[in-house]
């Protein structure tokens, strides 16, 4: 993990269990922790949030929200597949995909966003959680597009 | 009428006829995965399950294999139909789904459970973390290939459980030896160009050590790096991290 990073530990999990396991509804809550802490986080210390996220299954393995920048907002699904966490979220921000080619096919959401970033600084394993994916992915993400969009002119 | 495996029964290094006895599970059928089922074909395994939930588009066609009136296929079904016009002897299972949840989750978890070795042939970091999982869960080998960026390079790991590095064992090797800055710039895209050489040799590269692994000969390679501007090969022997997360603790 790269040493910006390194306080940002109280993110990560320490179940590691997969949907279908016996101990993911421990993992399940941990999860959630780890969303609640990164949201006090940035709310105290950042300034303001950036995401609003919850569950819309009972399991917890798929969940929707918004992302905020400055005065824009748009929908995201983000999903946690059987496989998870042995594989990262697949996420997908549906009103910036047709923006963008940093996107991948998959097999659940269709298109998500691409994780040739996670790739390249080969970050995840099986303790990170959701909040650290929004924090180190899906955040470097929307960035990276937001800044392409605005020097498109796509964007104010 | 010749035999179709005459030239296979005279290779001096091993005995090819074993190699009907084999199940392979290939994940991904694209320009890797097509033309290594090809080759495993046409050696005569016995089974090959194969996995990718994408269908075929024109844009894959500069690659091998598929032809232009089975775009719109799923590319598990198209591939099908080509390998028993190949060679009818070997049983083919087609699985055109995603690997890392539901139906696909389960079948290839049944499926990489009774085959003899994993090919993994696909494009995503997401997948290649969870093949590596599967392996090392299972006990069985996996031999993953992929393609540089810019289409000229690319690479074949090897990764049998206990023996050689695991994916993960390779992280701080590989950031060494690449030794340019990673981190994609602000104009990247996710879609990149695809050489159906590059593709075929890589391709060939995995399913020789898949024959060495198998059929018993030759010494295997842990990670093959080939440079096309250059015309090299490389052979990396590296050793597995004791204490690598996912695979630090196997024996």
């Amino acid at each position: 993990m790269a040493k910006e990073d390194d306080l940002f530990y109280f993110l990560q999990c320490a179940t590691i269990a997969s949907p279908r396991d016996r101990e993911w509804a421990l993992r399940s809550k941990e999860e959630i922790y780890a969303l609640q802490r990164f949201t006090e986080y940035l709310k105290f210390l950042e300034g303001g949030e950036w995401f609003k996220l919850k569950a819309t299954s009972d399991n917890a393995t798929r969940w929707t929200g918004k992302v905020f920048e400055g005065l824009h907002e748009w929908d995201m699904e983000l999903v946690l597949k059987d496989a998870y966490p042995h594989t990262p979220p697949a996420c997908r921000i549906p009103d910036l995909m047709d923006f963008t080619d940093r996107k991948v096919d998959d097999g659940v959401l269709g298109l998500r966003i691409c994780d040739m970033h996670m790739e390249q600084n080969y970050w995840w394993d099986e303790f990170c959680s959701i909040a650290l994916y929004l924090k180190r992915e899906v955040s470097y993400w929307m960035q990276s597009v937001i800044k392409e969009m605005r020097r498109k002119g796509w964007l104010d | 009428m010749t035999d179709r495996y005459a030239r296979l029964k005279i290779f001096p290094f091993a005995d090819f006829s074993k190699l009907k006895g084999k199940k392979v599970a290939i994940v991904g059928v694209g320009g890797l995965g097509a033309t290594c089922a090809e080759i495993l074909t046409r050696c005569g395994i016995g089974r090959i399950a194969l996995f990718d939930f994408d269908k075929l588009e024109e844009a894959n066609l500069n690659r091998l294999i598929f032809k232009t009136d089975q775009v719109g296929m799923y590319k598990v079904e198209a591939l099908k139909d080509y390998l028993l016009a190949a060679n009818p002897e070997i049983e083919i299972a087609t699985y055109p789904f995603d690997v890392t949840d539901g139906k696909g989750y389960d079948s290839f978890n049944e499926e990489a459970g009774k085959s003899d070795l994993v090919l993994g042939c696909v494009d995503s970091f997401q997948v290649r973390l969870y093949l590596n999982s599967v392996s090392i869960k299972l006990n069985v080998p996996l031999i993953d290939g992929g393609a540089s960026l810019d289409g000229v390079n690319g690479s074949v790991h090897v990764i049998i459980p206990g023996k050689t590095p695991c994916y993960r064992c390779n992280k701080p090797a590989l950031k060494e030896e690449t030794k340019v800055d990673l981190r994609r710039g602000d104009d990247g895209q996710c879609h990149f160009t695809s050489l159906p050489t590059t593709m075929g040799i890589i391709a060939s590269l995995q399913c020789q050590e898949v024959l060495k692994h198998l059929l018993g000969f030759g010494n295997v390679a842990p990670y093959i790096l080939y440079y096309g501007l250059e015309g090299k090969l490389e052979r990396y022997d590296w050793k597995r991290d004791p204490k690598c997360p996912a695979c630090g603790g196997v024996k």
